[in-house]
Protein backbone atom coordinates (compact mmCIF):
# COMPACT_ATOMS: atom_id res chain seq x y z
CA UNK A 1 0.00 0.00 0.00
CA UNK A 2 1.66 3.29 -1.24
CA UNK A 3 -0.90 5.53 0.86
CA UNK A 4 -0.93 9.09 0.63
CA UNK A 5 2.33 11.47 1.44
CA UNK A 6 2.69 14.83 2.52
CA UNK A 7 5.95 15.94 1.00
CA UNK A 8 5.04 19.52 2.87
CA UNK A 9 5.30 17.83 6.29
CA UNK A 10 8.65 17.72 7.97
CA UNK A 11 9.90 16.35 10.88
CA UNK A 12 10.45 20.21 11.90
CA UNK A 13 6.90 21.53 10.67
CA UNK A 14 5.62 18.46 12.63
CA UNK A 15 7.15 19.89 15.80
CA UNK A 16 6.14 23.15 14.71
CA UNK A 17 2.41 22.20 15.05
CA UNK A 18 2.92 20.29 17.71
CA UNK A 19 4.21 23.52 19.86
CA UNK A 20 1.30 25.16 18.33
CA UNK A 21 -1.07 23.18 19.36
CA UNK A 22 0.58 22.46 22.89
CA UNK A 23 0.12 25.95 23.15
CA UNK A 24 -3.68 26.30 22.23
CA UNK A 25 -4.92 23.66 24.59
CA UNK A 26 -2.73 24.50 27.60
CA UNK A 27 -1.87 27.85 27.39
CA UNK A 28 -5.17 29.04 26.57
CA UNK A 29 -6.95 27.68 29.54
CA UNK A 30 -4.07 28.17 31.84
CA UNK A 31 -4.48 31.95 30.57
CA UNK A 32 -8.23 31.87 31.49
CA UNK A 33 -7.46 30.56 34.87
CA UNK A 34 -5.61 33.07 36.02
CA UNK A 35 -7.74 35.47 34.40
CA UNK A 36 -10.90 34.23 36.79
CA UNK A 37 -8.29 34.07 39.63
CA UNK A 38 -7.03 37.62 39.38
CA UNK A 39 -10.82 38.90 39.22
CA UNK A 40 -11.68 36.57 42.29
CA UNK A 41 -9.29 38.49 43.98
CA UNK A 42 -9.54 41.96 42.90
CA UNK A 43 -13.11 41.55 43.49
CA UNK A 44 -12.86 40.63 46.87
CA UNK A 45 -10.49 43.42 47.36
CA UNK A 46 -11.60 46.09 45.92
CA UNK A 47 -14.63 46.08 43.68
CA UNK A 48 -16.53 43.64 41.12
CA UNK A 49 -16.20 46.50 38.13
CA UNK A 50 -12.37 46.57 39.31
CA UNK A 51 -12.31 43.10 38.94
CA UNK A 52 -13.73 42.69 36.07
CA UNK A 53 -11.36 45.31 34.30
CA UNK A 54 -8.35 43.41 35.95
CA UNK A 55 -9.56 39.81 34.43
CA UNK A 56 -9.81 41.57 30.89
CA UNK A 57 -6.14 43.02 31.34
CA UNK A 58 -4.99 39.47 31.89
CA UNK A 59 -7.12 37.79 29.55
CA UNK A 60 -7.21 40.18 26.51
CA UNK A 61 -3.35 40.69 25.95
CA UNK A 62 -2.21 36.83 27.24
CA UNK A 63 -4.66 35.81 23.78
CA UNK A 64 -2.58 38.48 21.40
CA UNK A 65 0.82 36.89 22.38
CA UNK A 66 -0.50 33.40 22.27
CA UNK A 67 -2.29 33.80 18.69
CA UNK A 68 1.69 35.50 17.62
CA UNK A 69 3.07 32.69 19.03
CA UNK A 70 1.05 29.54 17.51
CA UNK A 71 1.59 31.78 13.81
CA UNK A 72 5.06 32.06 14.89
CA UNK A 73 5.17 28.11 15.69
CA UNK A 74 3.08 27.46 12.31
CA UNK A 75 6.28 29.23 10.42
CA UNK A 76 4.39 32.51 9.34
CA UNK A 77 6.41 35.44 9.42
CA UNK A 78 4.83 38.40 11.60
CA UNK A 79 6.79 41.20 9.85
CA UNK A 80 4.81 41.29 6.66
CA UNK A 81 1.43 40.57 8.22
CA UNK A 82 1.77 43.05 11.15
CA UNK A 83 2.50 45.58 8.59
CA UNK A 84 -0.31 45.02 5.99
CA UNK A 85 -2.69 44.11 8.89
CA UNK A 86 -1.70 46.59 11.09
CA UNK A 87 -2.70 49.19 8.32
CA UNK A 88 -5.94 47.71 7.86
CA UNK A 89 -6.44 47.26 11.24
CA UNK A 90 -5.69 50.48 11.50
CA UNK A 91 -8.35 52.02 9.46
CA UNK A 92 -10.73 49.79 10.22
CA UNK A 93 -10.56 50.41 14.27
CA UNK A 94 -10.32 53.98 14.47
CA UNK A 95 -13.96 53.58 16.16
CA UNK A 96 -12.58 51.00 18.45
CA UNK A 97 -9.84 52.26 19.63
CA UNK A 98 -12.00 55.59 20.96
CA UNK A 99 -14.09 53.51 22.49
CA UNK A 100 -11.38 51.34 24.50
CA UNK A 101 -9.73 54.76 25.21
CA UNK A 102 -13.34 55.88 26.13
CA UNK A 103 -13.09 52.50 28.07
CA UNK A 104 -9.91 53.80 30.40
CA UNK A 105 -11.59 57.03 31.14
CA UNK A 106 -14.84 55.48 32.68
CA UNK A 107 -12.54 53.31 34.79
CA UNK A 108 -10.63 56.00 35.51
CA UNK A 109 -13.06 58.57 36.52
CA UNK A 110 -15.54 56.03 38.17
CA UNK A 111 -18.89 57.73 37.10
CA UNK A 112 -20.51 54.38 37.89
CA UNK A 113 -20.16 50.91 38.84
CA UNK A 114 -21.34 47.73 37.82
CA UNK A 115 -25.34 47.56 39.65
CA UNK A 116 -25.79 51.05 39.64
CA UNK A 117 -28.88 52.52 37.77
CA UNK A 118 -27.99 55.36 35.36
CA UNK A 119 -29.92 57.03 32.69
CA UNK A 120 -28.07 58.18 29.42
CA UNK A 121 -30.17 59.68 26.67
CA UNK A 122 -33.49 58.46 26.58
CA UNK A 123 -32.41 54.87 28.19
CA UNK A 124 -32.33 54.15 31.94
CA UNK A 125 -30.80 50.75 33.22
CA UNK A 126 -28.92 48.75 35.46
CA UNK A 127 -24.80 48.25 34.74
CA UNK A 128 -24.14 44.57 33.68
CA UNK A 129 -20.98 45.41 32.82
CA UNK A 130 -18.06 48.20 31.97
CA UNK A 131 -16.52 46.23 28.96
CA UNK A 132 -13.63 47.46 26.72
CA UNK A 133 -15.83 48.85 23.71
CA UNK A 134 -19.38 49.35 25.00
CA UNK A 135 -21.05 49.46 28.91
CA UNK A 136 -23.88 46.81 28.87
CA UNK A 137 -27.80 47.76 30.87
CA UNK A 138 -30.38 45.88 31.67
CA UNK A 139 -33.49 48.03 31.53
CA UNK A 140 -35.78 47.93 33.91
CA UNK A 141 -38.26 46.14 31.17
CA UNK A 142 -35.84 43.56 31.15
CA UNK A 143 -33.94 44.78 27.36
CA UNK A 144 -30.71 44.43 26.80
CA UNK A 145 -28.79 47.92 25.87
CA UNK A 146 -24.97 48.20 24.35
CA UNK A 147 -24.10 51.45 24.85
CA UNK A 148 -20.37 51.96 23.17
CA UNK A 149 -17.76 53.36 25.46
CA UNK A 150 -17.20 56.76 23.41
CA UNK A 151 -20.79 57.69 23.36
CA UNK A 152 -21.06 57.53 27.13
CA UNK A 153 -17.72 59.58 27.40
CA UNK A 154 -19.76 62.37 25.23
CA UNK A 155 -22.93 62.01 26.73
CA UNK A 156 -24.93 63.43 29.96
CA UNK A 157 -25.15 60.74 32.52
CA UNK A 158 -26.66 59.97 35.23
CA UNK A 159 -26.35 57.81 38.07
CA UNK A 160 -29.59 57.36 39.71
CA UNK A 161 -27.86 55.11 42.24
CA UNK A 162 -25.02 56.81 43.40
CA UNK A 163 -26.34 58.36 46.76
CA UNK A 164 -28.50 56.51 49.17
CA UNK A 165 -31.46 58.76 49.78
CA UNK A 166 -33.36 61.01 46.81
CA UNK A 167 -35.60 63.37 46.60
CA UNK A 168 -39.54 62.61 45.44
CA UNK A 169 -41.12 66.26 43.87
CA UNK A 170 -45.06 65.79 43.53
CA UNK A 171 -46.35 68.78 41.44
CA UNK A 172 -49.65 69.32 43.25
CA UNK A 173 -52.56 71.28 41.82
CA UNK A 174 -55.07 72.44 44.26
CA UNK A 175 -58.07 74.97 43.07
CA UNK A 176 -57.67 78.33 43.91
CA UNK A 177 -60.42 78.98 46.63
CA UNK A 178 -58.41 76.52 48.91
CA UNK A 179 -56.59 78.00 51.78
CA UNK A 180 -52.95 77.40 51.05
CA UNK A 181 -51.98 77.05 54.92
CA UNK A 182 -54.66 74.20 54.98
CA UNK A 183 -53.33 72.42 52.31
CA UNK A 184 -49.77 73.11 53.39
CA UNK A 185 -50.72 71.52 56.47
CA UNK A 186 -52.60 68.07 54.84
CA UNK A 187 -49.98 67.45 52.48
CA UNK A 188 -47.22 67.25 55.21
CA UNK A 189 -49.38 65.11 57.13
CA UNK A 190 -49.83 62.73 54.76
CA UNK A 191 -45.95 62.79 53.75
CA UNK A 192 -45.03 62.41 57.18
CA UNK A 193 -47.45 59.05 57.96
CA UNK A 194 -46.25 57.35 55.23
CA UNK A 195 -43.06 55.28 56.63
CA UNK A 196 -41.17 55.23 53.64
CA UNK A 197 -40.84 58.89 53.76
CA UNK A 198 -37.96 60.27 55.78
CA UNK A 199 -38.71 62.07 58.79
CA UNK A 200 -35.14 63.65 58.10
CA UNK A 201 -34.49 65.54 55.52
CA UNK A 202 -37.65 67.16 56.58
CA UNK A 203 -40.40 66.97 53.88
CA UNK A 204 -40.74 70.22 52.70
CA UNK A 205 -43.92 71.89 50.66
CA UNK A 206 -43.12 74.61 47.85
CA UNK A 207 -45.85 77.18 45.85
CA UNK A 208 -44.79 76.76 42.55
CA UNK A 209 -46.61 79.73 40.84
CA UNK A 210 -50.17 79.82 39.61
CA UNK A 211 -51.51 77.88 36.90
CA UNK A 212 -53.97 78.04 34.66
CA UNK A 213 -56.31 76.60 36.40
CA UNK A 214 -54.75 76.05 39.85
CA UNK A 215 -52.31 77.07 42.02
CA UNK A 216 -49.31 74.91 41.53
CA UNK A 217 -47.72 73.15 44.82
CA UNK A 218 -44.59 70.89 45.00
CA UNK A 219 -44.18 68.51 47.57
CA UNK A 220 -40.47 67.34 48.01
CA UNK A 221 -40.12 64.12 49.90
CA UNK A 222 -36.90 61.99 50.72
CA UNK A 223 -36.40 58.68 50.59
CA UNK A 224 -33.96 55.54 50.37
CA UNK A 225 -33.66 54.88 46.71
CA UNK A 226 -35.06 51.82 46.54
CA UNK A 227 -37.86 53.08 47.93
CA UNK A 228 -38.65 55.62 44.99
CA UNK A 229 -41.22 54.32 43.26
CA UNK A 230 -43.02 52.88 45.87
CA UNK A 231 -43.41 55.89 47.91
CA UNK A 232 -44.44 58.07 44.58
CA UNK A 233 -47.51 55.36 43.86
CA UNK A 234 -48.38 55.47 48.06
CA UNK A 235 -47.91 59.28 48.26
CA UNK A 236 -49.81 60.18 45.07
CA UNK A 237 -52.90 57.72 46.25
CA UNK A 238 -53.08 59.49 49.64
CA UNK A 239 -53.13 62.52 48.89
CA UNK A 240 -56.16 61.85 46.74
CA UNK A 241 -57.63 59.61 49.62
CA UNK A 242 -56.84 62.64 51.82
CA UNK A 243 -58.35 65.10 49.44
CA UNK A 244 -61.29 63.58 48.97
CA UNK A 245 -62.05 63.52 52.81
CA UNK A 246 -61.08 67.49 53.47
CA UNK A 247 -63.04 68.45 50.25
CA UNK A 248 -59.86 69.77 49.13
CA UNK A 249 -60.49 70.02 45.39
CA UNK A 250 -57.62 69.21 42.37
CA UNK A 251 -58.92 71.47 39.61
CA UNK A 252 -59.71 70.43 36.25
CA UNK A 253 -57.94 72.42 33.66
CA UNK A 254 -60.70 75.65 33.31
CA UNK A 255 -61.22 78.04 30.01
CA UNK A 256 -63.25 81.02 30.81
CA UNK A 257 -64.71 82.70 27.44
CA UNK A 258 -65.36 86.18 27.01
CA UNK A 259 -67.95 87.32 24.43
CA UNK A 260 -67.68 90.85 23.71
CA UNK A 261 -67.16 92.70 27.05
CA UNK A 262 -65.62 90.83 30.06
CA UNK A 263 -68.94 92.23 32.37
CA UNK A 264 -71.60 91.36 29.94
CA UNK A 265 -73.84 88.09 30.94
CA UNK A 266 -72.74 85.00 28.46
CA UNK A 267 -76.42 83.50 28.40
CA UNK A 268 -76.63 79.81 27.58
CA UNK A 269 -79.77 77.86 26.58
CA UNK A 270 -79.40 74.12 27.14
CA UNK A 271 -81.59 71.85 25.36
CA UNK A 272 -82.20 68.73 23.74
CA UNK A 273 -80.50 67.47 20.59
CA UNK A 274 -82.70 69.08 17.93
CA UNK A 275 -83.86 72.08 19.79
CA UNK A 276 -83.32 75.15 17.57
CA UNK A 277 -81.08 77.18 19.95
CA UNK A 278 -80.89 80.26 17.97
CA UNK A 279 -83.39 81.66 19.03
CA UNK A 280 -81.65 83.28 22.36
CA UNK A 281 -80.71 86.67 21.77
CA UNK A 282 -77.32 87.01 21.79
CA UNK A 283 -74.66 84.47 21.42
CA UNK A 284 -75.60 80.73 20.56
CA UNK A 285 -74.22 78.51 23.12
CA UNK A 286 -71.44 76.15 21.81
CA UNK A 287 -72.51 72.26 21.94
CA UNK A 288 -71.66 69.20 20.91
CA UNK A 289 -75.08 68.58 19.32
CA UNK A 290 -74.58 71.79 17.32
CA UNK A 291 -71.92 71.85 14.97
CA UNK A 292 -72.94 75.02 13.54
CA UNK A 293 -72.18 76.61 17.08
CA UNK A 294 -68.69 77.48 16.92
CA UNK A 295 -68.96 79.43 13.58
CA UNK A 296 -72.12 80.91 15.42
CA UNK A 297 -70.31 81.75 18.57
CA UNK A 298 -68.32 84.52 16.76
CA UNK A 299 -71.18 85.72 15.24
CA UNK A 300 -70.74 89.49 16.43
CA UNK A 301 -74.58 90.61 16.28
CA UNK A 302 -77.55 88.61 15.51
CA UNK A 303 -76.46 85.43 14.70
CA UNK A 304 -80.42 84.18 13.29
CA UNK A 305 -79.51 86.93 10.17
CA UNK A 306 -77.04 84.00 9.05
CA UNK A 307 -78.09 81.86 6.26
CA UNK A 308 -77.96 78.49 7.27
CA UNK A 309 -77.47 77.03 3.73
CA UNK A 310 -74.72 79.50 3.01
CA UNK A 311 -71.39 77.94 1.77
CA UNK A 312 -68.50 77.69 4.78
CA UNK A 313 -66.17 80.65 4.24
CA UNK A 314 -63.28 80.40 2.06
CA UNK A 315 -59.92 79.77 3.81
CA UNK B 1 -61.46 25.90 66.06
CA UNK B 2 -61.92 26.24 69.67
CA UNK B 3 -61.96 29.91 71.27
CA UNK B 4 -58.80 31.86 71.58
CA UNK B 5 -57.17 31.70 75.03
CA UNK B 6 -55.84 35.03 75.27
CA UNK B 7 -52.12 36.08 77.41
CA UNK B 8 -52.42 38.61 79.84
CA UNK B 9 -50.20 41.65 78.83
CA UNK B 10 -48.65 41.87 82.17
CA UNK B 11 -44.86 40.79 81.07
CA UNK B 12 -46.00 36.84 81.22
CA UNK B 13 -46.06 37.06 76.53
CA UNK B 14 -42.54 36.61 76.99
CA UNK B 15 -41.39 33.22 77.26
CA UNK B 16 -42.39 29.70 76.19
CA UNK B 17 -45.83 28.93 75.50
CA UNK B 18 -47.11 25.23 74.87
CA UNK B 19 -50.02 25.45 72.65
CA UNK B 20 -52.02 21.68 71.85
CA UNK B 21 -53.52 20.82 68.18
CA UNK B 22 -56.50 22.63 68.12
CA UNK B 23 -55.59 25.20 69.93
CA UNK B 24 -55.09 28.90 69.74
CA UNK B 25 -54.04 31.29 71.77
CA UNK B 26 -53.86 35.42 71.34
CA UNK B 27 -52.24 38.57 72.88
CA UNK B 28 -52.30 42.03 72.93
CA UNK B 29 -49.38 44.22 72.63
CA UNK B 30 -49.52 47.70 71.75
CA UNK B 31 -51.69 48.27 69.20
CA UNK B 32 -51.35 45.09 67.58
CA UNK B 33 -52.97 42.14 68.50
CA UNK B 34 -51.28 38.20 67.84
CA UNK B 35 -52.49 34.66 67.14
CA UNK B 36 -50.95 31.60 67.41
CA UNK B 37 -53.03 28.38 66.60
CA UNK B 38 -51.89 24.86 66.28
CA UNK B 39 -52.94 22.09 63.94
CA UNK B 40 -52.16 18.99 63.89
CA UNK B 41 -48.04 19.28 61.80
CA UNK B 42 -48.85 22.54 61.04
CA UNK B 43 -48.48 25.93 63.17
CA UNK B 44 -50.35 29.21 61.76
CA UNK B 45 -49.70 32.76 63.06
CA UNK B 46 -51.43 36.43 62.31
CA UNK B 47 -50.93 39.84 63.78
CA UNK B 48 -53.11 42.19 63.04
CA UNK B 49 -54.49 46.06 64.41
CA UNK B 50 -56.23 45.46 67.79
CA UNK B 51 -58.74 47.66 67.52
CA UNK B 52 -60.02 46.35 63.51
CA UNK B 53 -60.45 42.80 65.20
CA UNK B 54 -62.13 40.67 67.38
CA UNK B 55 -60.89 37.96 70.18
CA UNK B 56 -60.96 34.72 67.74
CA UNK B 57 -58.78 36.17 65.22
CA UNK B 58 -58.79 36.48 61.30
CA UNK B 59 -61.21 34.07 59.93
CA UNK B 60 -63.27 34.13 62.93
CA UNK B 61 -67.09 33.63 62.90
CA UNK B 62 -67.98 36.69 64.50
CA UNK B 63 -67.77 38.42 61.19
CA UNK B 64 -64.71 40.78 62.38
CA UNK B 65 -62.23 39.15 60.29
CA UNK B 66 -59.43 41.57 59.49
CA UNK B 67 -57.55 41.51 56.04
CA UNK B 68 -54.31 39.99 56.77
CA UNK B 69 -53.85 35.70 56.48
CA UNK B 70 -52.59 33.34 58.42
CA UNK B 71 -48.73 32.75 57.78
CA UNK B 72 -48.40 29.12 57.95
CA UNK B 73 -45.42 26.52 58.49
CA UNK B 74 -45.30 22.81 58.26
CA UNK B 75 -43.65 21.69 61.20
CA UNK B 76 -40.99 18.71 61.29
CA UNK B 77 -42.80 16.65 63.78
CA UNK B 78 -45.36 17.09 66.41
CA UNK B 79 -46.37 20.65 67.47
CA UNK B 80 -44.79 21.62 70.62
CA UNK B 81 -44.90 25.59 71.37
CA UNK B 82 -44.01 28.95 70.75
CA UNK B 83 -41.31 31.36 72.53
CA UNK B 84 -42.31 34.95 71.97
CA UNK B 85 -39.35 37.31 72.82
CA UNK B 86 -39.19 40.98 72.54
CA UNK B 87 -36.09 42.42 70.74
CA UNK B 88 -34.99 45.82 69.89
CA UNK B 89 -35.44 47.08 66.35
CA UNK B 90 -33.18 46.65 63.95
CA UNK B 91 -31.31 50.42 63.31
CA UNK B 92 -30.66 53.01 65.01
CA UNK B 93 -33.23 55.09 66.48
CA UNK B 94 -33.34 58.79 66.30
CA UNK B 95 -34.60 60.54 69.26
CA UNK B 96 -35.10 64.04 69.64
CA UNK B 97 -34.88 65.02 73.27
CA UNK B 98 -38.18 67.21 74.79
CA UNK B 99 -36.22 70.18 75.23
CA UNK B 100 -32.87 70.91 73.30
CA UNK B 101 -29.87 71.21 75.70
CA UNK B 102 -25.74 72.38 75.56
CA UNK B 103 -23.84 69.67 77.55
CA UNK B 104 -21.22 72.00 78.86
CA UNK B 105 -17.68 70.12 78.85
CA UNK B 106 -16.76 68.06 81.65
CA UNK B 107 -20.68 67.60 82.11
CA UNK B 108 -22.86 64.53 82.17
CA UNK B 109 -26.73 64.03 81.37
CA UNK B 110 -28.79 60.60 81.67
CA UNK B 111 -31.97 60.98 78.67
CA UNK B 112 -34.63 58.13 78.91
CA UNK B 113 -36.57 57.10 75.94
CA UNK B 114 -38.84 54.46 75.09
CA UNK B 115 -38.44 52.07 72.32
CA UNK B 116 -41.27 49.95 70.67
CA UNK B 117 -40.37 46.61 70.71
CA UNK B 118 -40.64 43.98 67.84
CA UNK B 119 -41.94 40.81 68.40
CA UNK B 120 -39.91 37.61 67.67
CA UNK B 121 -41.94 34.69 67.53
CA UNK B 122 -39.59 31.28 67.50
CA UNK B 123 -41.04 27.51 67.50
CA UNK B 124 -40.20 26.07 70.59
CA UNK B 125 -39.80 21.99 71.59
CA UNK B 126 -39.25 20.36 75.03
CA UNK B 127 -35.48 20.49 76.14
CA UNK B 128 -34.71 22.96 73.66
CA UNK B 129 -32.62 25.98 74.86
CA UNK B 130 -34.01 29.87 74.98
CA UNK B 131 -33.69 31.28 71.40
CA UNK B 132 -32.29 28.48 69.16
CA UNK B 133 -35.48 27.51 67.66
CA UNK B 134 -36.30 28.11 64.35
CA UNK B 135 -37.47 32.13 63.88
CA UNK B 136 -40.84 31.91 62.18
CA UNK B 137 -42.11 35.60 61.93
CA UNK B 138 -40.54 39.19 63.71
CA UNK B 139 -43.10 41.86 63.50
CA UNK B 140 -42.83 45.58 65.10
CA UNK B 141 -45.25 46.19 67.79
CA UNK B 142 -45.21 49.85 66.21
CA UNK B 143 -43.84 50.72 62.93
CA UNK B 144 -42.11 53.28 63.33
CA UNK B 145 -40.99 56.02 60.35
CA UNK B 146 -37.79 56.04 58.20
CA UNK B 147 -35.29 58.83 58.85
CA UNK B 148 -31.51 59.06 57.77
CA UNK B 149 -29.10 59.96 60.34
CA UNK B 150 -26.11 61.86 57.95
CA UNK B 151 -25.60 63.74 54.83
CA UNK B 152 -27.48 63.05 51.58
CA UNK B 153 -24.44 61.65 50.10
CA UNK B 154 -23.60 59.93 53.06
CA UNK B 155 -24.89 58.19 56.48
CA UNK B 156 -27.79 55.04 57.57
CA UNK B 157 -30.67 54.77 57.78
CA UNK B 158 -32.56 54.60 61.06
CA UNK B 159 -36.09 54.45 62.47
CA UNK B 160 -37.76 57.88 63.69
CA UNK B 161 -38.66 58.03 67.55
CA UNK B 162 -41.96 59.99 67.85
CA UNK B 163 -41.91 60.02 71.57
CA UNK B 164 -38.85 62.08 72.54
CA UNK B 165 -35.76 61.63 75.59
CA UNK B 166 -36.59 62.58 78.73
CA UNK B 167 -34.20 63.36 81.62
CA UNK B 168 -36.57 61.68 84.09
CA UNK B 169 -38.42 58.57 83.42
CA UNK B 170 -42.07 58.59 84.39
CA UNK B 171 -43.50 54.78 85.49
CA UNK B 172 -47.07 56.17 84.51
CA UNK B 173 -46.24 56.02 81.09
CA UNK B 174 -44.26 52.35 80.79
CA UNK B 175 -46.10 49.95 78.60
CA UNK B 176 -45.36 46.36 77.74
CA UNK B 177 -44.53 46.54 74.61
CA UNK B 178 -42.27 49.65 75.32
CA UNK B 179 -38.23 49.45 76.14
CA UNK B 180 -36.92 52.15 77.71
CA UNK B 181 -32.92 52.98 76.48
CA UNK B 182 -31.11 54.74 79.03
CA UNK B 183 -28.23 56.98 77.61
CA UNK B 184 -25.64 58.25 79.71
CA UNK B 185 -23.64 61.15 78.29
CA UNK B 186 -20.60 62.57 79.26
CA UNK B 187 -18.68 65.98 76.81
CA UNK B 188 -14.87 65.37 77.33
CA UNK B 189 -14.80 68.13 74.96
CA UNK B 190 -13.22 71.12 75.29
CA UNK B 191 -16.53 72.99 73.60
CA UNK B 192 -20.29 72.76 74.37
CA UNK B 193 -21.87 70.33 72.85
CA UNK B 194 -25.44 71.21 71.98
CA UNK B 195 -27.97 68.20 72.00
CA UNK B 196 -30.80 68.45 69.38
CA UNK B 197 -30.97 64.76 68.16
CA UNK B 198 -29.84 61.29 69.39
CA UNK B 199 -28.97 57.84 67.81
CA UNK B 200 -29.51 55.24 70.22
CA UNK B 201 -27.47 51.91 68.51
CA UNK B 202 -30.10 49.72 69.55
CA UNK B 203 -28.82 46.54 67.93
CA UNK B 204 -26.38 46.16 70.59
CA UNK B 205 -28.54 46.65 73.20
CA UNK B 206 -29.56 43.79 75.42
CA UNK B 207 -33.30 43.56 76.77
CA UNK B 208 -34.68 42.96 80.33
CA UNK B 209 -37.61 42.82 82.08
CA UNK B 210 -38.86 44.84 84.68
CA UNK B 211 -41.83 45.07 86.91
CA UNK B 212 -44.02 46.97 84.37
CA UNK B 213 -41.74 47.70 81.63
CA UNK B 214 -38.79 46.12 79.36
CA UNK B 215 -35.40 47.88 79.82
CA UNK B 216 -32.40 48.17 77.82
CA UNK B 217 -29.18 48.19 79.10
CA UNK B 218 -27.23 51.33 79.51
CA UNK B 219 -25.60 52.98 76.92
CA UNK B 220 -22.36 55.49 78.26
CA UNK B 221 -21.84 57.85 75.35
CA UNK B 222 -18.51 59.39 75.74
CA UNK B 223 -18.19 62.93 73.19
CA UNK B 224 -15.02 63.59 72.62
CA UNK B 225 -15.07 66.28 70.20
CA UNK B 226 -13.63 64.08 67.64
CA UNK B 227 -15.39 63.79 64.17
CA UNK B 228 -15.44 60.02 64.33
CA UNK B 229 -18.36 59.92 66.86
CA UNK B 230 -18.38 59.10 70.11
CA UNK B 231 -17.00 56.32 72.02
CA UNK B 232 -20.29 54.06 73.48
CA UNK B 233 -20.05 51.47 76.01
CA UNK B 234 -22.92 49.26 76.69
CA UNK B 235 -23.29 48.45 80.51
CA UNK B 236 -25.01 45.11 79.53
CA UNK B 237 -27.90 45.47 82.60
CA UNK B 238 -30.48 47.21 82.93
CA UNK B 239 -30.28 50.54 84.93
CA UNK B 240 -31.29 50.90 88.78
CA UNK B 241 -34.35 53.28 87.85
CA UNK B 242 -35.66 49.43 86.62
CA UNK B 243 -35.53 47.65 90.02
CA UNK B 244 -34.96 43.64 89.87
CA UNK B 245 -35.24 42.52 86.31
CA UNK B 246 -34.55 39.28 84.14
CA UNK B 247 -32.68 39.00 81.00
CA UNK B 248 -34.95 38.42 78.12
CA UNK B 249 -33.36 39.16 75.23
CA UNK B 250 -29.60 39.19 73.80
CA UNK B 251 -28.27 42.16 71.30
CA UNK B 252 -28.75 41.42 68.03
CA UNK B 253 -24.96 42.25 67.47
CA UNK B 254 -23.01 41.82 70.69
CA UNK B 255 -20.26 44.05 70.89
CA UNK B 256 -17.08 43.25 73.58
CA UNK B 257 -15.40 46.60 73.93
CA UNK B 258 -17.82 49.32 72.99
CA UNK B 259 -17.45 50.79 69.65
CA UNK B 260 -17.42 54.70 67.87
CA UNK B 261 -20.45 55.77 66.29
CA UNK B 262 -22.22 59.02 65.31
CA UNK B 263 -24.69 59.63 68.43
CA UNK B 264 -24.79 63.32 68.45
CA UNK B 265 -25.93 65.62 65.48
CA UNK B 266 -23.22 67.94 66.22
CA UNK B 267 -20.21 65.29 65.03
CA UNK B 268 -22.14 65.42 61.54
CA UNK B 269 -22.23 69.13 61.38
CA UNK B 270 -18.08 68.53 62.09
CA UNK B 271 -17.47 66.29 59.60
CA UNK B 272 -19.38 68.87 56.88
CA UNK B 273 -22.17 66.34 56.77
CA UNK B 274 -24.84 67.87 59.22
Amino acid sequence: MSGFTFPWVTLENLAGLLRAALLLFLAIPILMAASRAVRGWVEKKYSPQQGMVAGKVILYPGLVLIFISVLQELGFSLAPLLGIVGIAVGFASQTSVSNVISGFFLIGERPFEVDDLIQVGDTTGRVMSIDTLSVKLRTPDNRFVRIPNETIVKSQVTTITRFPIRRLDLNVGVAYREDIGRVQKVLLEVARANPRALMEPAPNLFVDGYGESSVDLRLAVWTVRESFLALKTELLREIKERFDSEGIEIPFPHRTLYVGSESDPFRVRMGPAGTDLREASGPVPITPEDPAGDEAAHAPDNPTEQDPSAPPPQR
Amino acid sequence: MSDSSPIPDDGSIWGTHWIEPGQRIHWDLGPRRFWVEARTGEIRLAWAEAPDVGEHGPGAEDGSAPDPEWSRWALPGDMGGVEITPALPDRALVVTPEQPFHLLPGAKARVFARVPVWVQIRLAAEGQAPGSGPLLVEVPSVVLSDTWWGTTTEGELAYWLPTSARLLIDPARHRPYMAVCTLQMQNRSTAPLPVDRLAIRAIHLSLFQGKDSLWADEAQVTYQGTVEGSQIEMSGSAPDEAGPTRSVASPRAPVQRGLRGRTFHRILSLAGQG
